[in-house]
């Protein structure tokens, strides 16, 4: 077996302490595309979104029209991925669900991360009682496991695409505010903080000048490294029935309902399945690679 | 038989696989039961060059040379051979004695590591025995602890008695003090000597390492530039890098440390001639082709005679007379007080265990002076001065500002206006973070000057100006306006920090170790900045474990132990 | 040295009460939630009890008499206090569905998940450890790039998709196994397995960073300048650096498990509370819902503590206070 000490740059970057700067690509986006990994993955995303965006436009077939009488046809000239069991185009079929278990996840990460924000942003600032009693809430929304919380509000809202994102939210919003929180009370404690408190900066503008962007960046890679498994929570519980309800074409829900017509049309749970996986994919390169270029441990 | 050498380095060249030439060509021995300092500030290559002799550099390094410890080259031997000689052969210590320690196994298996890598059995009370010749009594029960229970000196001396458990030939110590107070320095590097191993000890030090070294070697640029017994080169002075480097530590120079100008060389280039001819006061024209040869311990064209161009370089030298201690006006007597803080305690809780950082203390800043406050780690020095720049409101006492009370116990306000209009400003101990990773370097030296009270309308391009003019005041005008913290070295950052400071021209300058985290060279030219940043109407105070420094650059330096202030000097 | 493994017995002791007690309030906050919740379910609870009893169109007084049986007449504390009261005896009340005791139902089905859980939680484990292992003692050759490959092809497959992806193509194309697993036990492997895949990929990426951290930490190399040998420093050192963690990591995620065990159980039909509560979910059967959601709850928060609390007793600087 061989065994190398990984090399690690800090060690040489300890080294030369020189006064030369190193040349840096400064916007995150070029460094993005310079990593190989998130380049793969912003080009399936990239490929994903005109797929469920522009898709529907350019491609004629009417997603929710049913053609009993040409049911689970095989791909062909006239529907490219054939017809479901219902004899609805596949291909459209797949461009409105992904319009919706993509819209939605982004939908969902958008909000819990922006409550999150707010609320942790200003318990973290307070202090007192609000930080207090948010702070107990949030401990309390996190004793329960995040799919447990989500299956319990759907269990009591009722199956529905809307009450699935509303438990989605309910169930994941505690971890951004404490996130924000703890990311709040660091940086009240910097010493470029510090600085601009004493040089008579107000709290308000150091706020936004030195907390909030650092706050944003840290919110954006965590929400990245979410996405994939919120797509993946949205189209696994509409899989199960407690989502999208039929006939709402959405890609867990597809999913659910070709496997019964596996052994003649195994194409119907394949688009699906392939779509969850690129998705799924595209989120997490990007994310991890949002992590490397962000983190500020990596990035020293 | 004594001038068999334990270690020997011939010809050392190491890359590093980002290209950085870090050893270019090292000679040099180490004689049995002897001591030989490598000394250099950072960047100089004297880790890797300590490192390679076990064998410990990233496998995709490049190495040439030779390096032969008992006859065996360490570049050459196979693993197995490797593995004898570590260990057994040659100890290794390192600086933070902490980071040295699995810190889930107990002190006495780390002591025992040597023995236990090898498969061989622990002779009885071999444990007990190490640790207690270097000077611990009766460790019975506190080798079954695990380190972090262990103070830091206590636990350096475990791992030295870990590195020479053996009865090594060779000890090789990478900065072993340089995480520990001052006077436990020098009984750890006694505790080192007294092994009775060759000593291959790595530091940037000069001051300690000259008081216990036999021969000192000064590297720089990944060369050894001057060697040889270490009261001579202390005396002699022979390398101009040598000299350059005595003068910017203050226990060993007579008044304020002198500043070295420039940078040393990016090592991932050719270097032609010499590596310091760029800084050197010296410098010929032979210096900028031709790299000198060691010659009577010191690697210099101005000990070798040369027949053709010997004509000293005419440059543009800074003729800025240097500001000396002696030459400021002392303070008046009856200057007006600028802070005051008057009986000020604070004290940290931390579970059920009480801290008291700081107990009744009482201190004054007056005009004009520089006030300087030592001691030794968590003796609560940094929170009097935090207490002092009403960054922490004290839990006894009062703090007062030009007169006006600023904070006091029982309350969170800050009472005084001045307190957050730029009347004090701090200089941070890690230059790094206390600059906004994020921000271009211009925009935190003009933050200040839009604080709302100032009424300051600035255009982005009379911003960026005032941060330019400020910059060249700190001796940074080569650096990018627009460049990020992450792309400055740490001496730059500091500067920057202090242009920041200047900008907001407060009162009193609050300096926590402002020097602790840079290199003697350049933590001269930062205290140069801040001498000159006095004036009558103006005010220091400077926290620091560096009292020699403290002593040249104060006019008065205050002691502080275990939370009390105790003298005034 | 016996007054010293005293005070160490005690600290542990004290470290313990805390944990404990840390859980009991995480249970008691946790039910509030849980509580709190069912008001928001569409219609009157005396109502759909009514109904779920066979009553199709009860009268006012009928109503009026099931709240006041029901307690919902009162204040919301004691409501509450009554509701918890109730749920500490083991009544978690009736099922719409059939008006069996939903303990009782929910209990006949736990020791199936349980088991499909466990095995899935152990899979998950060792895989994470040895993948992460061979990534660490490879690292940046050929094992680690594969290995890596195959994590993040593995991170990026949801468990749900694998394990209708298995079932087609495993299960009704190849033959293996049965469509209908009905609780067989010798059938528990394929759901097992692919509850562990998307776990263990994500794991061992962390785990491997943790190991190779530790690796690279100072205490490695001065290891390596003692004599140790590479395997000497990847189990002696790295791994239990990297485990402590790593348990925190299995701590949370024991949650993760539990919730897609639910799903896989649907999958495969394995006879778990899973596939039980998404039939309830479907019959708005709240009670049996509410009862999941009290049991996985616990057990996440139960096997969490104990995570926690192993991992204070494994870790020397937690177990043994501060300096002498």
């Amino acid at each position: 077996m061989s065994f190398t000490r990984p090399f690690n740059p800090l060690d040489a970057a300890a080294e030369i302490e020189t006064a030369l700067p190193v040349v840096k690509h400064r916007k995150v986006t070029a460094r993005l595309w310079r990593h190989s990994q998130a380049r793969i993955g912003m080009i399936l995303g990239i490929l994903l979104l005109c797929f469920v965006i522009i898709g529907p436009i350019i491609y004629p077939h009417d997603p929710a029209k049913p053609d009993y009488g040409n049911k689970l046809a095989p791909p062909g000239s006239q529907h490219i991925l054939g017809t479901d069991q219902s004899g609805r185009d596949q291909l459209a079929r797949l461009m409105e669900g992904g319009m919706r278990s993509l819209g939605s996840a982004l939908l969902v990460l958008g909000s819990v991360s922006s409550a999150g924000l707010v609320i942790g942003l200003i318990a973290g600032m307070s202090g007192g009682w609000f930080d207090a009693l948010a702070m107990r809430l949030v401990d309390v929304m996190m004793a329960l496991p995040g799919m447990v919380m989500a299956i319990a509000v759907v269990g009591v809202l009722g199956p529905g695409f809307i009450n699935l994102l509303v438990a989605l939210v309910i169930s994941s919003w505690a971890y951004y505010a404490r996130l924000t929180r703890s990311y709040v009370l660091t940086a009240r404690q910097r010493q470029d903080v510090i600085s601009a408190r004493l040089a008579g900066i107000g709290w308000g503008r150091v706020i936004f000048t030195h907390i909030l962007p650092g706050v944003l960046t840290q919110l954006i890679v965590i929400v990245t490294l979410n996405l994939g498994s919120m797509i993946a929570w949205i189209s696994g519980l509409s899989f199960l029935g407690l989502g999208v309800q039929p006939p709402k074409a959405e890609w867990g829900a597809m999913l659910s309902g070709s496997r019964f017509y596996f052994t003649f049309a195994p194409w119907l749970l394949l688009g699906p399945a392939i779509l969850i996986f690129l998705s799924v994919i595209s989120a997490n390169l990007i994310g991890n690679a949002l992590r490397d270029i962000l983190d500020p441990k990596a990035n020293e | 038989m004594n001038e068999i050498a334990t270690i020997q380095y011939q010809g050392l060249n190491v890359t590093y696989a980002t290209g950085v030439h870090a050893v270019r060509g090292v000679s040099f021995d180490v004689r049995r039961g002897e001591c030989l300092s490598l000394v250099g500030e950072s960047g100089c290559g004297k880790t890797t060059m300590s490192h390679a002799a076990l064998g410990l550099l990233p496998a995709n390094t490049r190495l040439s040379g030779s390096i032969n410890i008992n006859n065996i080259d360490i570049l050459a031997a196979s693993s197995n051979e490797l593995r004898q000689l570590r260990g057994l052969v040659a100890g290794f210590v390192v600086q933070d004695p902490y980071a040295a320690c699995n810190p889930l196994a107990r002190v006495e298996d780390h002591v025992a590591e040597a023995w236990h890598a090898h498969g061989m059995t622990v002779p009885d009370q071999a444990v007990v025995q190490g640790i207690t010749e270097l000077g611990i009594q009766e460790p019975g029960t506190m080798i079954r602890r695990y380190p972090h229970q262990w103070s830091g000196g206590m636990l350096q001396r475990a791992t030295i008695a870990a590195a020479s458990a053996h009865n090594p030939n060779l000890i090789i110590a990478d900065e072993p003090t340089s995480a520990l107070d001052a006077d436990r320095a020098d009984t750890t590097l006694e505790a080192l000597k007294q092994t009775g191993a060759a000593l291959l000890l790595v530091s940037h030090d000069l001051a300690v390492v000259s008081r216990h070294a036999d021969r000192i070697a000064i590297c720089y640029a990944g060369k050894v530039v001057e060697i040889g017994d270490s009261q001579e080169i202390i005396k002699e002075r022979r390398h101009p890098y040598t000299s350059g480097l005595l003068k910017a530590i203050p226990s060993l120079h007579e008044g304020l440390p002198e500043p070295m100008p420039g940078y040393p060389p990016d090592l991932r280039y050719q270097i032609a001639g010499c590596a310091f001819a760029p800084r050197c006061p010296h410098a010929m024209n032979i210096c900028l082709e031709t790299p000198p040869k060691m010659a009577n311990g010191v690697a210099c064209h101005l000990y070798v005679e040369h027949d053709h161009a010997k004509e000293k370089i005419t440059r543009q030298t800074s003729t800025k007379e240097l500001p000396r201690v002696s030459d400021r006006p002392p303070p008046e007597v009856k200057a007006k007080v600028l802070a005051e803080a008057r009986e000020v305690s604070k004290t940290y809780r931390q579970g059920t265990r009480l801290t008291h950082a700081v107990r009744s203390a009482s201190l004054q800043i007056k005009q004009g002076e520089i006030v300087g406050i030592s001691g030794p780690s968590g003796c609560g020095k940094s929170t009097l001065l935090r207490l002092l720049a009403t960054m922490e409101i004290p839990d006894a006492g009062e703090v007062y500002l030009d007169g006006e009370l600023a904070t006091r116990a029982g309350s969170k306000k800050i009472h005084s206006n001045l307190a957050r209009k730029a009347y004090l400003m701090p200089v941070f101990q890690d230059p790094i973070s206390s600059l906004d990773a994020r921000w271009p370097i211009w925009r935190t030296i003009v933050e200040p000057l839009t604080a709302p009270h100032r009424k300051n309308q600035l255009s982005k391009e009379q911003s960026r100006q005032i941060a330019y003019d400020l910059l060249k005041g700190v001796g940074l005008e080569n650096v990018d306006i627009e460049a990020r913290p992450a792309e400055l070295s740490v001496g730059q950052c500091q500067r920057v920090a202090i242009a920041r400071v200047l900008a907001a021209k407060p009162k009193i300058i609050i300096a926590d170790e402002p020097t602790s985290a840079l290199d003697v060279s350049v933590s001269a030219s930062i205290l140069h900045l801040l001498v000159e940043f006095i004036e009558q109407e103006r005010a220091i105070v400077i926290v620091s474990h560096d009292r020699p420094m403290l002593n040249v650059l104060c006019d008065r330096v205050l002691e502080m132990y275990d939370g009390l202030l105790v003298s005034n000097s | 040295m016996n007054s010293n493994q005293h005070y160490e017995r005690v600290e542990i002791v004290k470290i313990i009460f805390q944990r404990l007690l840390q859980m009991f309030l995480t249970l008691l906050g946790a039910s509030l939630i849980i509580w709190a919740l069912l008001p928001l379910a569409p219609g009157d609870p005396a109502m759909r009890i009514l109904q779920s009893l066979g009553v199709t169109e009860p009268t006012q007084h009928e109503v009026e008499t099931k709240r006041e049986e029901l307690g919902l007449n009162q204040p919301y504390h004691m409501q509450y206090i009554q509701w918890l009261g109730r749920l500490v005896q083991g009544d978690f009340s009736e099922s719409y569905q059939n008006g069996k005791p939903v303990l009782e139902e929910l209990g006949r089905r736990l020791p199936d998940t349980f088991r499909l859980a466990s095995l899935s939680l152990v899979l998950t484990i060792f895989f994470s450890i040895s993948l992460a292992l061979i990534c660490t003692a490879f690292h940046n050759q050929w094992p680690d790039h594969l290995i890596l490959f195959l994590t993040q092809i593995g991170a990026s497959t949801p468990s749900f998709l694998i394990g209708v992806l298995t079932l087609q193509f495993v299960v009704v194309k190849l033959g293996v196994g049965k469509v209908l697993s009905q609780g067989d036990v010798k059938m528990i492997l394929l759901p097992a397995l692919c509850l562990s895949v998307n776990r263990s990929s994500n794991w061992s990426q962390l785990l491997r960073a943790g190991l190779l951290e530790a690796v690279n930490a100072k205490y490695s190399l001065v290891a390596t300048a003692r004599g140790a040998r590479k395997l000497r420093l990847l189990f002696k050192y790295a791994l239990p650096n990297a485990m402590l963690p790593f348990l925190t990591v299995i701590g949370l995620g024991i949650g993760g498990i539990i919730g897609g065990s639910a799903i896989i159980e649907a999958i495969f039909t394995w006879p778990g509370i899973g596939s039980f509560v998404f039939k309830a979910i479907t019959a708005r059967d709240y009670p049996v819902v509410q009862g999941f959601v009290i049991i996985a709850g616990a057990s996440y928060v139960l096997a969490s503590t104990l995570v926690d609390i192993t991992s204070t007793l494994l870790d020397p600087r937690i177990r043994e206070g501060g300096q002498l």
